[in-house]
C-alpha cells in the first residue's frame, strides 16, 4: 500500500490470459482419458497455479512485506495441519 | 465524529500509513479465518471423496459442467475488473474506479443468476437432498446423496460469500461518488479487492473438485 | 509518577488524586446508557464485558449448584435425567464460550492491552465495539435455547445424537455459539493487528510485558481454529434441518468426523483459555516478588509454543472414539510435547519468587494458588494423554477434575487476580484488602474440597454425566457439593465488596502496586479516554523491577 510498487496494467492483463488458457485446460482435462490419480494431481496442480497468479499480481502479495505475506502463508498452514492429521486416522484405518 | 475520508485520520492512529499497515494485517488475519472456514467443508469433501471415490465421480457427472466451467470464467473476469479497479484509484482516477467497480459487480451478479439457474436445474433433476433427492438414478445413491450435500453446502456459502461482497462492492462504489476516495486514501478500496480475490480462489478450487471428477 | 510513599500500600484515605482539570477519565466522559453503548472507548467496552460475562457465569454457576445437589444421593430426585442432561449442556456451553474463552481477553486485555503497548486505542475500535453487540446476540440466542427447555447433548454435540435423535432447541444453541464466534475471531484481529502496529516508540517486542505475548499467542489460537468450530455447527444445523447430512451413518457418513473437526477447534479452545490465564500471573507474580521475571524470551516463546502445539494433539480427546491405533499414538506422543512449554513458564514463575521480595496481595495469593493447582492439573493432563490409562478414565470424573483444576482452579483464579491487580486502574478505587485475601482463601479451601474427591471419583471408575451412582461413592460426593457451597461463596464475596468499592472505595493513586508498565506508570487511576496525555516514549526493559523503595512493606 502507499508508494510501494506494484503491478501495470498490462500486467493485469496477462495473468487474465492466463487464467482463462488455464481454465480451458483444466475443462479440455476433465474430459481427456487420464487415469484417475493423474487427474486429480493434473487438477489440483492447475488450481494452484491460478492461485498462486491470483495472490501474488491481483492480491499483490509479491509486492508486499515479509509481514503481510507471513499473515497471508498462515492460514495455509494451519490447513495443512487439519489435513495431514486428520488423514493420519483416515488412511491407518483397518 | 468525523468519517474517515481523504482527509481525516482516525483518532487511534498517529499517520496513514499506520492506518494503512493496520488495515492490510487486519484483511489477511480475516482472510486466514476465512481459509479454516471453507477449509473444514473441504476437509470432509476429501474425507468422503478418498472414501467413497466411484460414487463421487459418478455424482459430479449430474453437475452442470457447461455452467460451472462459464461460472468460473465470469468470476476471473470480475477478479480482473477489481485488480483494474484497485489500479485505477492507485492512479487516482476516480471515475476509472467507480466503472470497475460497477464492472466487477456486474460479472459478480451474473455469477450468482447463472448460479441460481443452475440451482433451479439441480432441483428439475431432483438431486436436491432432503428436498427431493432420488436414490434411483444412482449406482451409489448413498455416496451420491454425500457429494450433493456437500455441492450445495458448499457452493451456498462461496454464494453468500459473493452476496457479500457485492453490498461491499456497493457501499465503495457510493463512498467513491462521494469523494472519499483519492491516490493519497484508497485503503478499503484495497481491502475489499483482497476478499473478492479471495472469494474468487475459493471459486477456482471448488470448480475441479465438484465439477470435474473423472472415474 | 510513583508517589513517594515508601511502602507498597496504597496511599491513605484522603480527596481524589489531583488530575489534569480539563480532562475527565474515561468513566466521567459522557454519562447515560447512550454513551457507553454507543462508545469506541476499549476501556468502557471491557467493563461492558466485565459484566456480560459475570451475568454467564453465575447461570453457568447456578447450572453447576444443582448437579451438585443432584449428586449429594446415589439416586438423588431433585431432576430428572433429562434435566440433569440439560443441566450439564448449559454448565459447559456458557462456561466455555459466555465465560471462560472470553474472561480474560475481553475483560482485562482490552481494557489494558492499548495502555500496556503505549496506544490509545485499539486499531479497529468499531469494530471491538461491533464484537461486544455480537457477544451479546449469541448469548441471546443461547439464553433462548435455554429457557425454551435446553439441549441435551453436552457442550461437545457429538453426533448422530445431536443431529438425528436429541430432542432439544439444538440449532438456537449452535446458532448462539456460532455467532459468539465471530465475536472472539473480532476480538482477536484486533490485539493481533494493535500489537503489531500499535506499539509506541520504543516498545520493542522483547519490551513487551508478558501478558501482551499470551493475548498475542490466545488471539493466533481463536483467528485460526473459532472458524473450525463455526462451519462444524453449521453442519450440524444444516444436518439436524434438512433432516440428512455428512455425518449421517445412514448414509455412509463418519461421526469420528464430526469429533475431528470439533476438536480441532476444541482442544486449541482450552489454551484460549489459559493462555491469557499464565500472562496474568507473569504479571502479577513479577509486580508482588519485585522482580523481573526469570527467563523472559523462554516464557514469551513458550506462549507461541502452546499456541502452535496445542493445535496438533486433538486426537487426545478421542482415543477410545475408534479413531486408528496409529493416529492416536501420534496424538499421545504429540500430547505429551505440550506439556513442556507449560512446565518451562512454572520453573520460570518459581525462579522469579525465588529471592524476590514476596507480598502477599490479593493478587499474589490468586497467582500462587494459580501456579499450585494448575501444575496438579497440568500433571494430571499427562496421565490422561497415556493411552493405557486413559482407557479406564476417559469418560470418567477424573477427565472433570483435571479440567477443573486447570479452567477453575487456574483459569478463574488467575482472572479474579488479574480483576483485583487492575481494579484500582479500572474503577479509580481500592477494595477491602482484608475480605479479599479472606475470599481467596476461601475459594482456595472450597475449590480443593469441591474438585480433589473428583480425581478419586473417576479413579474409582464413576462416569462423568451421570446423574446417579452407586452409594459406596456417596461420601466423595457429600465432600464435593460441601466445598462447592463453600466456593460459592468464595464466588459471592468479591461479587459484593468490588462492587461495593465501585461506588465507595478509597480512591486509588495511579500506581498503589508501584508495578512497572506504562499502564501504571504513564495513566491516572481511571485513565482519561485517550489514556496518556501524551505518548510515551518507551527507553526501559519490562519489568524494570525493583522499584525504589526506601523501606519494606
Amino acid at each position: 500500500m502507499g508508494a510501494q510498487k506494484r503491478p501495470e496494467r498490462s500486467t493485469l492483463y496477462w495473468i487474465y490470459a492466463s487464467l482463462v488458457l488455464l481454465l480451458i485446460l483444466t475443462a479440455i482435462g476433465a474430459k481427456l482419458p487420464l487415469g484417475a490419480g493423474a487427474h486429480d494431481v493434473f487438477a489440483f496442480g492447475i488450481s494452484i497455479a491460478k492461485t498462486i497468479l491470483i495472490v501474488s499480481i491481483f492480491m499483490e502479495v509479491r509486492y508486499d512485506k515479509g509481514i503481510v505475506r507471513a499473515f497471508a502463508g498462515a492460514g495455509l498452514v494451519w490447513l495443512a495441519l487439519l489435513f495431514l492429521l486428520t488423514f493420519s486416522d483416515y488412511l491407518t484405518r483397518p | 465524529m468525523p468519517r474517515e475520508s481523504a482527509s481525516h485520520i482516525p483518532e487511534q492512529f498517529e499517520s496513514r500509513a499506520q492506518q494503512e499497515e493496520a488495515d492490510a494485517l487486519g484483511i489477511w488475519t480475516f482472510l486466514s479465518t476465512e481459509i479454516l472456514f471453507f477449509g473444514g467443508l473441504i476437509l470432509s469433501y476429501s474425507v468422503y471423496r478418498v472414501s467413497y471415490h466411484a460414487g463421487f465421480a459418478e455424482a459430479s457427472q449430474h453437475l452442470y459442467f457447461w455452467i460451472g466451467t462459464i461460472n468460473t470464467f465470469i468470476l476471473l473476469t470480475s477478479s480482473l475488473c477489481m485488480a483494474l479497479a484497485v489500479h485505477s484509484i492507485h492512479d487516482g482516477d476516480v471515475a476509472k474506479l467507480r466503472r470497475y467497480l460497477v464492472l466487477t459487480f456486474i460479472f459478480g451478479a451474473a455469477f450468482l443468476g447463472l448460479k441460481l439457474c443452475e440451482y433451479y436445474l439441480d432441483y428439475r433433476e431432483h438431486l436436491v437432498p432432503s428436498v427431493n433427492f432420488d436414490p434411483s438414478h444412482f449406482l451409489h445413491p448413498h455416496a451420491a446423496e454425500l457429494f450433493l450435500f456437500l455441492y450445495f453446502a458448499m457452493t451456498g456459502l462461496h454464494a453468500i460469500h459473493m452476496t457479500l461482497g457485492l453490498s461491499a462492492l456497493t457501499y465503495l462504489y457510493f463512498r467513491a461518488r462521494r469523494g472519499d476516495f483519492s491516490q493519497e486514501y484508497h485503503s478499503p478500496v484495497k481491502v475489499v479487492g483482497l476478499y473478492w480475490h479471495f472469494v474468487d480462489i475459493v471459486w477456482v478450487f471448488l470448480y475441479p473438485m465438484l465439477y470435474l471428477i473423472n472415474n | 509518577m510513583s508517589s513517594a510513599s515508601t511502602t507498597i500500600e496504597p496511599s491513605p484515605t484522603g480527596p481524589p488524586p489531583e488530575r489534569h482539570p480539563v480532562t475527565p477519565d474515561y468513566l466521567n466522559d459522557g454519562y447515560g446508557l447512550r454513551s457507553w453503548l454507543t462508545t469506541h472507548d476499549h476501556k468502557r467496552i471491557g467493563v461492558l464485558y466485565l459484566l456480560s460475562i459475570t451475568v454467564f457465569f453465575f447461570i453457568g454457576g447456578w447450572a453447576a449448584t444443582m448437579m451438585r445437589l443432584q449428586l449429594l444421593s446415589p439416586h438423588g430426585d431433585l431432576v430428572t435425567s433429562e434435566t440433569y442432561n440439560r443441566l450439564f449442556t448449559l454448565h459447559g456451553v456458557t462456561m466455555v464460550w459466555f465465560f471462560l474463552i472470553p474472561s480474560v481477553p475481553t475483560v482485562l486485555g482490552n481494557f489494558v492491552l492499548p495502555m500496556m503497548i503505549g496506544a490509545r486505542d485499539v486499531a479497529f475500535p468499531r469494530l471491538n465495539l461491533l464484537s461486544w453487540y455480537i457477544f451479546v446476540l449469541g448469548g441471546i440466542f443461547t439464553l433462548y435455547a435455554t429457557i425454551s427447555g435446553g439441549v441435551d447433548t453436552g457442550w461437545t454435540f457429538y453426533t448422530p445424537y445431536s443431529t438425528t435423535y436429541a430432542n432439544g432447541h439444538v440449532i438456537a444453541m449452535a446458532s448462539g455459539i456460532f455467532i459468539t464466534g465471530f465475536s472472539t475471531i473480532f476480538t482477536a484481529l484486533n490485539f493481533i493487528v494493535t500489537t503489531h502496529t500499535m506499539r509506541a516508540p520504543g516498545m520493542h517486542w522483547f519490551r513487551l510485558p508478558l501478558f501482551v505475548w499470551s493475548l498475542y499467542a490466545t488471539s493466533l489460537i481463536m483467528v485460526l481454529a473459532t472458524p473450525v468450530i463455526a462451519i462444524t455447527l453449521a453442519l450440524i444445523a444444516l444436518e439436524r434441518f434438512a433432516g440428512v447430512g455428512i455425518f449421517d451413518p445412514r448414509i455412509g457418513g463418519d461421526p469420528l468426523l464430526f469429533q475431528h473437526l470439533f476438536w480441532f477447534y476444541s482442544h486449541p479452545a482450552v489454551y484460549i483459555m489459559i493462555l491469557p490465564g499464565m500472562g496474568v500471573v507473569s504479571e502479577m507474580i513479577t509486580c508482588f516478588s519485585r522482580k523481573r521475571i526469570f527467563g523472559y524470551k523462554f516464557v514469551a516463546y513458550s506462549s507461541l509454543a502452546i499456541a502452535v502445539l496445542g493445535f496438533i494433539v486433538w486426537g487426545h480427546h478421542m482415543f477410545v472414539a475408534s479413531q486408528s491405533i496409529y493416529a492416536g499414538m501420534i496424538f499421545s506422543m504429540l500430547s505429551f510435547l505440550v506439556s513442556i512449554p507449560s512446565a518451562i513458564k512454572v520453573f520460570n514463575w518459581t525462579a522469579t519468587l525465588y529471592k524476590g521480595r514476596i507480598h502477599f496481595h490479593t493478587p499474589m495469593l490468586y497467582a500462587l494458588g494459580f501456579i499450585g493447582l494448575f501444575t496438579i492439573g497440568g500433571l494430571t493432563g499427562l496421565f490422561l494423554a497415556t493411552l493405557a490409562v486413559d482407557m479406564h478414565v476417559h469418560d470418567t470424573y477424573f477427565v472433570i477434575a483435571h479440567f477443573h483444576y486447570i479452567m477453575v482452579g487456574g483459569m478463574v483464579m488467575a482472572y479474579l487476580g488479574g480483576l483485583h491487580f487492575w481494579w484500582p486502574k479500572i474503577s479509580g478505587r481500592m477494595y477491602n484488602e482484608k475480605l479479599a485475601q479472606f475470599s481467596a482463601a476461601i475459594i482456595f479451601v472450597g475449590f480443593n474440597l469441591t474438585f480433589f474427591p473428583q480425581f478419586i471419583l473417576g479413579y474409582l471408575g464413576m462416569p462423568r454425566r451421570y446423574p446417579y451412582y452407586p452409594p459406596q461413592w456417596q461420601v466423595f460426593h457429600i465432600l464435593s457439593t460441601a466445598g462447592a457451597s463453600v466456593l460459592a461463596v468464595g464466588y459471592l464475596l468479591p461479587l459484593c465488596y468490588l462492587t461495593w468499592s465501585f461506588f465507595f472505595g478509597r480512591h486509588a493513586p495511579p500506581n498503589p502496586w508501584h508495578a512497572s508498565g506504562l499502564e501504571w506508570n504513564e495513566t491516572s487511576s481511571p485513565p482519561i479516554r485517550t489514556n496518556f496525555e501524551k505518548l510515551p516514549i518507551v527507553t526501559r526493559e519490562a519489568y524494570d523491577y525493583p522499584y525504589p523503595i526506601q523501606k519494606d512493606a
